[in-house]
């Protein structure tokens, strides 16, 4: 059995502690198939085996949980890490900062959602970042909340197709990546062919 | 001169980003119709996920529309009361191999769908 098999066969086990630890860990950044486990729970909603509301309580506060650590973490550990990394560090964090004063909520609820394989680095960033907590936890609980609400519908409503279902939402979330980084290097692009009025 | 280098530099990442972005795009698409088809499949025949050993009774008789009993009957285990196992863990405590336990799911079901498959090795029917 693999890794995504063997949560499963514990989150059939022992339920909601498994699900929540699982959501707990990988929020804050450690690499577990959440979406897979996720899906599943809804599918075990569908089968009996698990309470709907309860699932959606617990889920979400979990992954809540795992990004104010993240967030914590970052604000903690990774502003003291940057600082002794020289002055050329501290130019490019307040440049860091000032792009997540713009972008920041557009950041955090996306990432929640629908690019979340980078989402525990956003919530570093906006920890080493100052990014101002409670609207971190604003946007977090609006993203995290439609996150665990879409992935356990799509387990209730596709139960028979766990697996297949959960590593194409992965798939999904990287293509959307991809489509972001493309855009933002477009936009470099164009910026970079304008003349600057130095020239 | 460094502009120059720079503005190279940002037209390769875009290109790669791209090209990436268009892998990735026709690998999900393909995955999709995958998907799409086998759920289609599967409601149009009532056949559900093949049976993996994580799976728990209730789940595979949801999931191939077959009452529960049928199921725990085939494989000789009470029906449980509260949080049921996975079949990997009832495997254990019958003290055989799961592949076998499998195999006989996958004939209850069969036979509760009206199609009998032929019977594993070494397992009774």
């Amino acid at each position: 059995m693999n890794l995504g098999e063997q949560l499963l066969t514990a989150l059939s086990l022992y339920g909601l502690p498994i699900l929540a630890s699982v959501l707990f860990i990988g929020c804050v950044g450690v690499p577990l198939p959440n979406a897979l486990v996720l899906i599943a729970s809804g599918s075990f909603i569908a089968g009996g085996q698990m309470n709907g509301w309860t699932v959606f309580m617990v889920a979400s506060a979990a992954s809540i949980a795992g990004d104010v650590t993240g967030y914590l973490l970052g604000r903690w550990l990774g502003r003291a890490a940057l600082r002794r990394l020289g002055p050329k560090m501290q130019t490019r964090m307040e440049r860091a900062e000032e792009s997540m004063r713009k972008w920041g909520a557009w950041g955090i609820f996306l990432t929640r959602w629908l690019i979340t394989p980078i989402g525990p680095w956003v919530n570093m960033i906006s920890g080493a970042s100052k990014y101002p907590w409670p609207r971190f936890v604003l946007w977090d609980v609006l993203g995290e909340v439609l996150w665990v609400a879409l992935y356990v519908s799509l387990g209730r409503v596709v139960a028979s197709e766990v697996q297949a279902i959960s590593s194409l939402a992965g798939d999904i979330s990287w293509v959307m990546l991809a489509l972001v980084v493309a855009g933002v290097l477009c936009w470099l692009v164009l910026r970079s062919r304008r003349p600057s009025p130095v020239e | 001169m460094r502009n120059k280098q720079q503005r190279i530099l940002l037209f390769g990442a875009l290109a790669a980003t791209l090209a990436t972005a268009g892998v990735l795009i026709f690998h999900t698409v393909r995955h999709a119709t995958q998907i799409i088809r086998t759920v289609k499949h599967a409601r149009h025949t009532d056949e559900g996920e093949a049976v993996r050993p994580w799976m728990t009774i209730p789940y595979i008789a949801a999931s191939h529309h077959v009452p529960p009993k049928d199921l725990y009957d085939a494989i000789a285990f009470p029906p449980e009361r509260h949080r049921p196992w996975p079949l990997s863990r009832i495997a254990r405590r019958q003290g055989r191999p799961v592949d076998a336990l499998i195999a006989q799911l996958e004939n209850a079901i069969a036979r509760a769908h009206g199609h009998a498959l032929p019977h594993p090795e070494g397992s009774p029917p």
